[in-house]
């Protein structure tokens, strides 16, 4: 193996994982642990949160 | 995962459908609904013994001191509130939801959602909200957003929600009929 395709594989590499590091705390709740304070708050929560909640049919979440 | 607020010990929520159908009802002791029904809700865990298994998951607040605090136009939701600080720490939450239960005398399972909202942040609980997983683990039943359309009993209490979050709430099918009717279509009670 040449010595540009294993720095281009160390590169793809890195890239990769830092992607998927990163999707974690992409997708975090920014509300929790956080005293709701006013109505603006509340309805970001709510409609932030209502997009993802289980519907019947869905397995429920553990 | 939620807690058992007594013993303070880990509960798999699965374990609350495994063996019959499990209703989750989350509220907190600062939230308008969750005080308002607690009569009904006692009501329909005698009514469903043995059919289905009752439990209110403790979420954060609604409406802690010094938080939002909407102005109600209800009369029916003039209900008295002590003001509840919001926790700072799962003992504190457990604390709260054991003060709860004192307070209106519920006869529910009572278990507790961590102090970063893992549950209620997966679930979209948040302020109230009411679900029925059957012991297959399909959900039921996933009552539509709450206040607006948290229904125990067939009356409802509380205003339609704005338009602009009406419209949000039909993108997803959640379901509008009360946890009263929805028990009498699907479960026969102990009578």
């Amino acid at each position: 193996m040449s010595e540009g395709i294993r720095i281009w594989i160390l590169i793809t590499s890195l890239v990769c994982y830092s992607g998927c590091e990163q999707k974690p705390a992409a997708e975090a709740d920014a509300f929790s642990g956080q005293t709701v304070y006013n109505r603006d708050q509340a309805v970001e929560i709510i409609l932030t949160r209502s997009k993802n909640a289980p519907v019947a049919g869905e397995f429920a979440l553990d | 995962m939620v807690f058992d607020p007594s013993t303070r010990n880990e509960v798999e929520l699965s374990s609350l459908w495994k063996r019959i159908p499990g209703i989750l009802v989350f509220g907190s002791g600062s939230c308008t609904s969750s005080n308002l029904f607690n009569k009904d809700l006692n009501h329909l865990a005698n009514r469903y013994e043995g059919k289905a298994s009752f439990n209110l998951i403790y979420i954060r607040e609604a409406h802690p001191e010094g938080g939002f605090q909407p102005m109600l136009q209800n009369d029916f939701a003039n209900e008295e509130i002590p003001p509840i600080q919001d926790p700072s720490d799962l003992e504190s939450r457990c604390q709260a939801a054991l003060d709860f239960r004192k307070r209106k005398g519920l006869n529910l399972n009572f278990l507790v959602d961590d102090i970063d909202d893992p549950v209620a942040a997966s679930w979209g609980a948040w302020p109230t909200r009411i679900f029925v997983v059957g012991s297959d683990g399909k959900i039921l039943y996933a009552g539509d957003q709450g206040p607006w359309y948290f229904s125990v009993t067939k009356e409802g209490w509380h205003d339609p929600p704005p338009s602009f979050l009406e419209s949000e709430f039909r993108k997803r099918p959640f379901d509008r009929i009360s946890l009263e009717e929805f028990l009498e279509t699907h479960f026969s009670d102990k009578t």
